[in-house]
């Protein structure tokens, strides 16, 4: 689980890179959402939203991201 | 000589027999949505999760012959209506992770965080104030006790608890201990946890964490600051 998880922060930090993830967010807590992004980046901003809701530490909130995003690649796989 | 045998043997077994208890608890999470600002799809998902919290059964069992108490997720009641994004939001409000073990005085928790185990021994407990207050819960007689969280998430947060003499025994939900009763009731901020079921039982045999691997709580925080700061540069903080 342990290089699961940091296999994926590698993976973030390369992707992460070529895309601009600060846009999405803005000081006031508006996050914008994108129902065209992925569903890790999506997995991402919510974490970002519940950690500011609820003081969720940088651990807890890559156990959201990871979370949301297996609900929403399974929501996406019964789709098709 | 037979006779005696057997008187000794029948008492002996009636020492053993229902000297255990198992409790089950369920959690009502109590957030008001209209107050949190965020994109409506983010609200809508982080709702239908909690709102899923009381399908999740804990079970607190102690056994009074070994004065060990252990409270967890009860696993032989996990639902299939619960996704692991359900279970990962409402712990982010419920804040129960593993085993919390009470033995010798001792409150021990026993989890894992990203692959790791820790087994933590809590080493402040909660100083409480008896209120006068009474209700009764189920059929059970119960006063109110309020005090400070010494522990986890809510550290320094007050709380509030119902717990009956009608079974006196010192536990409770998690860490919560050292009432003259058992816990019925328990105010967190955002949850409630209440006994939902009393079980008596024969002698329940809880198996203790290995004291060679326990650490304290100051070590446990110098761990998860470590795993911490790697998560944190992952979402660039």
């Amino acid at each position: 689980m342990k290089k699961r998880v940091f296999a994926v922060f590698a993976a973030v930090l390369f992707v992460g890179s070529t895309l601009n993830v600060n846009a999405y967010a803005n000081p006031s807590n508006n996050i914008i959402t994108d129902d065209t992004a992925s569903c890790f980046e999506q997995g991402f901003l919510f974490a970002q939203w519940v950690g500011s809701v609820t003081g969720a530490s940088a651990l807890e909130r890559v156990k959201i991201t990871l979370a949301y995003t297996e609900a929403c690649e399974a929501a996406a796989e019964l789709e098709n | 000589m037979k006779i005696l045998t057997f008187i000794l043997f029948f008492v002996f077994s009636l020492s053993f027999s229902q000297s255990s208890y198992r409790v089950y608890y369920k959690s009502d999470i109590i957030i008001d949505f209209d107050t949190i600002k965020g994109p409506e799809k983010f609200k809508k998902t982080f709702k239908s999760s909690l709102e899923k919290s009381r399908l999740i059964i804990y079970t607190l069992e102690f056994n009074t012959i070994t004065k060990a108490s252990l409270f967890k997720k009860d696993g032989a009641f996990s639902n299939p209506l619960l996704s692991s994004l359900d279970l990962t939001l409402i712990n982010q409000i419920t804040d129960v992770n593993g085993e919390y073990y009470n033995f010798e005085k001792k409150l021990i928790h026993d989890y894992t965080v990203l692959g790791k185990n820790l087994k933590v021994e809590i080493s402040n407990k909660v100083n409480w104030n008896l209120r006068n207050e009474k209700k009764k819960i189920g059929n059970y007689n119960c006063l109110k006790a309020i005090g400070k969280i010494q522990y986890g998430k809510y550290k320094g947060k007050l709380i509030e608890a119902w717990y009956t003499l009608d079974i006196p025994v010192k536990y409770g939900p998690k860490n919560y201990y050292g009432l003259p009763g058992l816990i019925l009731e328990i105010k967190e901020p955002n949850t409630i946890f209440y006994a939902s079921k009393i079980e008596t039982s024969d002698y329940i045999d809880i198996k203790l964490p290995n004291s060679k691997k326990i650490i304290t709580e100051k070590k446990a925080d110098s761990i998860l600051r470590i795993l911490d700061k790697n998560a944190e540069s992952y979402f660039g903080n």
